[in-house]
């Protein structure tokens, strides 16, 4: 009986630190969707001296999630998420309004792709 | 090549520990969920291991998953007969007084080949011999003979045989076994009279000494 109720706390304790996972990850996911939007606005408007510092911050703040993403999430996936950051960085750089929106739209697709994994949906099951 | 080495080392452990908990019958005769978790436990660790660029845990939690529910369910068979009948099956009847049971042949998709097989494989070649065939859950088939087919025991004989007594190896390859000499109420010295009784001068030069309950000894030295 010790072994069943042990495997059964086990299991438990999994699937909380699976839905506190995913309530991390989301708030995670949505923190860096915040910082890119704001990088976009500014750049919208046409304030690309301010748009600029605000994605190299956005970029820290990926960056300095390595010690979660590496555990959590598969790495082609961090590859490309960090590519689509970088290609943004670029075109705010180049000051280029139109690659700007393209790459935003990357970016913005590719983080809630994340999001999307971690969470509980039949798309996602299945 | 060391993300390799690590993962290998940390899922070796991980399989050796699920499987160990798990018990002895996974390396055997295995159940039909017991292979199950069996084939998937080694697929999935090999996954992360191929391809280090997913995360080790995508090997893991499944595996941990997998080995709880594993444990819950054999718990709950050994309490449930129902439980049992639903996850393992029940044993079949597939020979009833020499005759074979198509119907039970059919059910379990067992041919006739497969049926004679078992059969030689047991040192049978005709089924009138067999009382009951019966097919386990675990896929063996069990077989009863006829009691005209049975060997005749020492009872049935009238013959006194004496009782099986169980052999304690007392020195392994040189190394002496002190918990199973206490078991039996035995020390040293009563070991280096035995090896001086066998012309031997120490437990390095044994390569087994096993002693019975009844009080039998068998040595066999190492070879020179």
């Amino acid at each position: 009986m010790r072994k069943e109720l042990a495997a059964a706390i086990i299991l438990a304790l999994l699937l909380t630190g699976v839905m506190v996972n995913i309530r991390v990850a989301s708030n995670i996911i949505l923190s860096l969707k915040e910082d890119v939007t704001a990088a976009y606005q500014s750049a919208e408007k046409g304030d690309f001296d301010r748009a600029k510092p605000q994605l190299d911050a956005a970029v820290e703040h990926w960056m300095s999630l390595d010690g979660y993403t590496h555990i959590f999430i598969r790495h082609s996936e961090i590859n490309s998420t960090t590519e689509a950051y970088f290609q943004l960085k670029s075109d705010i750089y180049a000051e280029d309004m139109g690659a700007v929106e393209g790459s935003y739209g990357l970016l913005m697709a590719t983080l809630d792709s994340l999001m999307t994994m971690e969470q509980l949906s039949l798309g996602s099951i299945f | 090549m060391a993300i390799i080495f690590v993962r290998t080392v940390i899922l070796y452990f991980a399989i050796l520990i699920s499987m160990r908990i798990m018990g002895k019958r996974q390396l055997g005769e295995m159940e039909i969920s017991e292979f199950i978790v069996a084939a998937l436990i080694a697929d999935l660790a090999a996954t992360p291991l191929q391809d280090i660029g997913i995360p080790l845990l995508n090997g893991l939690v499944p595996i941990i998953i997998m080995f709880c529910f594993e444990i819950i369910i054999a718990g709950l068979n050994m309490r449930s007969v129902k439980l049992r009948k639903l996850t393992y099956g029940r044993p079949e009847i597939i020979i009833r007084n020499g005759r074979i049971i198509r119907e039970a042949m059919h059910k379990n998709r067992f041919t006739l080949d497969e049926l004679m097989q078992e059969l030689r494989a047991q040192g049978l070649t005709d089924t009138a011999q067999v009382e009951y065939a019966v097919l386990e859950t675990n896929g063996q088939l069990s077989i009863i003979l006829k009691s005209g087919n049975q060997p005749a025991t020492a009872s049935q004989m009238g013959v006194d045989a004496d009782d099986v007594s169980y052999a304690h190896i007392i020195i392994n390859e040189g190394r002496i076994l002190d918990n199973n000499l206490k078991l039996l109420g035995r020390d040293r010295r009563w070991l280096a009279n035995e090896l001086k009784r066998q012309n031997l001068r120490s437990a390095d030069e044994v390569y087994i000494l096993t002693l019975s309950e009844n009080g039998s000894v068998f040595c066999q030295a190492k070879e020179a």
